[in-house]
């Protein structure tokens, strides 16, 4: 009869769970939607164009140029983009949540610590980031829940998903084949050659993926300055975008420092969690796999904080798990709040509705707009996809001038040089770019009559490049 | 009631007539910062509610605060006549910190004379009299709760609901203030350094106390730490402020801001104790001295407020010396001179921080806010459009607000305000007509208000460019402030 009661209980609290998770997948969507805004950021805007116009050559980006991007994403959306880019976060975000959950189920964590961590997953602020919109990190951490699930279960299921994980994210095709091998040395010794087997494909796809990138694009470029603050770049709540929350740090602390007697048994563990920890912090795109780890050992904190043997007073214990609760939901619901409130906002959407039925030529303005310009059918002078794109730096420094000229001349030049049509001002932008309404390029646009303007409302001003006579 | 506790409300009362001595002498409050306290809890009064926009700080700006201190004194003002509110009860309550450092005394040293002998100095620490004279200072609520969560957490088991309760207290009040919370953490380092056992329930309450001031950091502060990372630590004080508020940390400033005595007796005391016994509490107070010591070096503590504390501590610390003479003089054959020694040592340590104390008291009253600049803003509020705006120093911001009843340029709510102060130097220290117009006009500046503290800041005897008639007009002048009106 007990036995029966906790089957049925085991069985509402994963319906709980999925049900939790399906609601945590829809609030962004949902009220995004309700508030008439368009999707999130800029990437689902270069995903949906790449998806429709599937090809070598990019005609918008940088006023052209090789379409060296991480094409998994856009091939995956391409045969329905405009419901795919949707439908796809929430479908993987349902099925990475199940993966994960099997994954620690085969790992023999026990009931418990499971719900704990899949919990914590769920309300983790990188959850709610990857699987909310259409971005470039979803699918390749569902690819790296289903391989490392199957590589567990000995499946060679795993080939076709390392040969084209390096389609979505190389970065995390090298972590996962890390972390595979501290899986196998530590744990699976058994499965050297399974992992040998997915080591060389994943090289292979890579080298040949990437080495077509280099030859027909040269080196990637980059630009800008690497941070080297560890709190922004991997706290959430500190100003990662998608990092770990500072509350499930604290609870894989109180579990690393309990469990830590039995470190050498975990050796798979602390290995990863070391390793992860590290490339992480050189490159953030791992963080979704250091989360991983992070609310696993989180989701042991909070099972022995529960412990009530542990705890000496019932009222502190009740207050401390509050405040915990408190703080993971809070930054949830901060992630919530930030996506919600992400651009482009209706007067941006309204503007590039009015720009693509424009004549077609190159619009100018910061690169953090270049996507949304390309969305609208127009070429810009450069935009955030600077991997791989010409002359990355050179465009920079031409643009900063731009903004900053008083200079007529300087300004005549840098337009012939880039073939400018239009210039997009924004208010967002003028806040971060000037420091007073007549600043620079600000100025040249109010008092020559080298630009007209085409279009002002809600915060976005166009205008038009005058030609001369 | 027994002798001790008489002697300790006599000292209670001197240390409260002390204070109320000087804050009454004057109608008005002694500082800018008490404007701000004035005007917020005056708005909890009047609306039941916080003023969170504060559309004339800085023509509108957000004021990031719990308001726990406001809604307290809003409370009472509904209740009381406002000298009671805002001029005696800050008074009886910074007070009370003899009761405390007498508690924490004696619970360390088992010895009522000596610690006696620390609530007597505490009465008269001179940086905390600076701080908390005739200020409404959110210090005087403060200082006396820190201490007393302190105490409760020397026999945690038996107090954890108050713990809770001041926990709660302790960092709504204040919760830029990292104080306790390194102060635990050292804590916990110290005795697991030194093998002591503490109880489950002391590490339960520094978890707890830990996760609770993460949590209302992020919720109240989150986009400042995200925005400055650690650096909004120093709360977005403009760059040339930094120095006003951050100092270094050097010895002789130290002997100067507590005393000699208290620093030498304090030192000592903490050191023997360390030497001799291995009581958790002993620890406890060691790691607040160092957190607070660590604080002051990082400067992660307003120089002053690090400063306060510290000499706070050090007089709970000094206890222990007092303690540890009165015993060695019972071992000794002049045991019967023993009460004239201590007496002497209480005297001389009770007179070396009087001077400076009534040094201190006279300054803030002489020195702080005068009646005469209180005119001059109140000419402003009766004399001027409602809308107009009114330029003054960093350091008036908060008495324009309050008393002229006008939208100020800058003040000293910095955290989510644009960096001005370079701009208002500017407008008070250039010769050029031109410059100061531009920022005027920027700003769209109906008034200059003028003091003798702005000639001091910026080392100005005029502004050289209101001489211009056709710009500007000299509208109210008393000894001690100038107003001229933008007329151009």
């Amino acid at each position: 009869m007990k036995m029966k009661k906790q089957k049925s209980m085991k069985k509402y609290v994963n319906i709980g769970l999925i049900l939790a998770c399906i609601i945590v997948l829809l609030i962004v969507p949902a009220i995004r939607w309700s508030n008439g805004d368009s999707f999130v950021g800029e990437e689902p805007f270069l995903f949906l164009r790449l998806a429709e116009d599937v090809g070598l050559t990019d005609n918008l980006s940088y006023s052209g140029r090789f379409a060296a991007y991480d094409w998994g994403v856009p091939l995956a959306m391409s045969f329905a983009p405009s419901i795919l880019i949707y439908l796809l976060p929430f479908i993987f975000g349902l099925l990475s949540f199940i993966i994960f959950g099997l994954i620690l189920k085969k790992l023999e964590i026990s009931r418990k610590v499971r719900n704990m961590s899949l919990l914590l997953f769920l309300l983790s602020p990188c959850f709610v980031y990857l699987f909310s919109f259409t971005n470039a990190l979803f699918l390749p951490l569902f690819i790296c829940l289903l391989t490392f699930y199957l590589f567990m279960k000995k499946s060679l299921w795993t080939i076709p998903l390392v040969l084209i994980l390096p389609l979505f994210n190389v970065i995390l095709c090298a972590s996962l084949l890390i972390v595979l091998f501290f899986y196998m040395q530590y744990n699976e010794k058994k499965s050297q050659n399974h992992f040998i087997l997915l080591l060389l494909l994943g090289v292979i796809t890579s080298i040949l993926y990437y080495g077509y990138f280099i030859f027909s694009a040269g080196w990637p470029g980059s630009f800008g300055g690497f941070s080297f603050d560890p709190f922004k770049r991997m706290v959430f709540d500190l100003g990662s975008s998608f990092g770990l929350g500072i509350f499930v740090i604290t609870l894989a602390a109180i579990g690393i420092l309990v469990s830590w007697k039995n470190k050498y048994e975990n050796k798979f563990l602390v290995a990863s969690l070391v390793f992860l920890s590290i490339f992480s912090y050189l490159k953030q795109d791992v963080l979704v796999l250091l989360n991983l780890f992070i609310v696993v050992i989180g989701g042991y904190g909070l099972y022995h904080m529960l412990r009530i043997k542990r705890w000496n007073n019932d009222t502190l214990k009740k207050f401390v798990l509050i405040i915990i609760m408190c703080g993971v939901a809070f930054s949830c619901l901060a992630q919530f709040n930030n996506l919600i409130e992400e651009g482009p906002n209706e007067g941006v959407v309204k503007a590039l509705e009015f720009l693509e039925k424009q004549e077609q030529g190159v619009v100018f303005s910061d690169y953090t707009r270049g996507i949304w310009i390309n969305s609208a059918g127009q070429p810009n002078v450069m935009d955030s996809q600077y991997k791989f794109a010409p002359e990355v730096n050179e465009r920079y420094e031409d643009s900063t001038n731009f903004f900053y000229t008083r200079d007529v001349e300087n300004a005549s030049l840098f337009i012939e040089k880039y073939d400018i049509k239009y210039v997009w001002v924004d208010e967002e932008l003028k806040e971060e770019i000037w420091d007073y309404d007549t600043q620079g390029l600000l100025f040249l646009l109010e008092y020559t009559n080298q630009f007209n303007k085409i279009y002002y409302r809600e915060g976005v001003e166009i205008w038009e490049v005058t030609k001369e006579e | 009631m027994k002798k001790e506790y008489l002697i300790l409300l006599l000292i209670f009362l001197v240390s409260l007539g002390f204070q109320l001595f000087f804050s009454l002498q004057v109608s008005h409050y002694s500082s800018d910062d008490a404007y701000f306290e004035l005007r917020h809890s005056e708005y909890i009064e009047e609306n039941f509610k916080p003023l969170i926009y504060d559309e004339m700080s800085y023509e509108g700006n957000y004021i990031l605060n719990t308001h726990v201190w406001h809604y307290f004194l809003a409370l009472l003002g509904l209740l009381l006549p406002s000298v009671l509110v805002y001029k005696i009860i800050p008074a009886f309550l910074a007070s009370f910190v003899v009761f405390f450092v007498f508690i924490i005394a004696r619970h360390l040293t088992k010895n009522t004379k000596a610690a006696l002998f620390g609530a007597l100095i505490s009465a008269f620490i001179p940086t905390y009299i600076a701080l908390t004279l005739n200020q409404i200072s959110l210090y005087s609520i403060y200082v006396p709760l820190t201490l007393l969560l302190i105490y409760t957490f020397f026999d945690i088991r038996k107090r954890i609901p108050m713990f809770i309760i001041l926990s709660f207290l302790v960092v709504l009040l204040d919760p830029m203030n990292f104080l306790m919370l390194l102060t635990l953490l050292i804590f916990l380092i110290l005795v697991i350094a030194e093998s002591i056992i503490i109880r489950k329930e002391m590490t339960e309450s520094i978890i707890f106390f830990f996760l609770l001031t993460i949590l209302i950091n992020l919720i109240l502060f989150k986009n400042l730490y995200i925005d400055g990372a650690l650096g909004a630590l120093w709360q977005n004080i403009p760059a040339e402020l930094y120095a006003n508020y951050f100092k270094d940390f050097d010895i002789i400033g130290l002997i100067y801001n507590i005393g000699f005595l208290p620093i030498v007796l304090g030192f000592v005391g903490l050191g023997l104790a360390l030497s001799k016994e291995n009581k958790k509490e002993i620890y406890l107070l060691g790691a607040v001295i160092l957190s607070d010591i660590v604080l002051l070096i990082l400067r992660l503590i307003p120089y002053e407020v690090g400063v306060m504390f510290l000499a706070i501590l050090l007089c709970i610390a000094s206890t222990i010396t007092i303690k540890e003479i009165i015993e060695y003089f019972k071992l000794t054959k002049v045991v019967k001179y023993s009460s004239l020694v201590i007496v002497v040592i209480m005297f001389v340590t009770v007179v070396s921080l009087m001077i400076p104390s009534v040094i201190n008291a006279n300054d803030v009253i002489d020195n702080g806010v005068s009646s005469e600049e209180v005119d001059a803003l109140t000419w402003i509020s009766e004399n001027s459009p409602e809308n107009s705006v009114v330029l003054g120093n960093v350091f008036e911001g908060n008495l324009i607000l309050e008393l002229a009843n006008r939208a100020n340029v800058i003040d000293s709510q910095f955290l989510l305000a644009p960096d001005r102060y370079y701009d208002i130097d500017l407008i008070y220290t250039t010769e050029s007509l031109y410059k100061a117009g531009v920022e005027l006009s920027k700003y769209e500046v109906d008034y200059i208000y003028f003091s003798e503290k702005t000639q001091e800041m910026f080392g100005i005897e005029e502004i050289t460019y209101v001489s211009d008639e056709t710009c500007f007009e000299l509208v109210y002048e008393n000894e001690k402030a100038k107003v001229y009106e933008k007329i151009c």
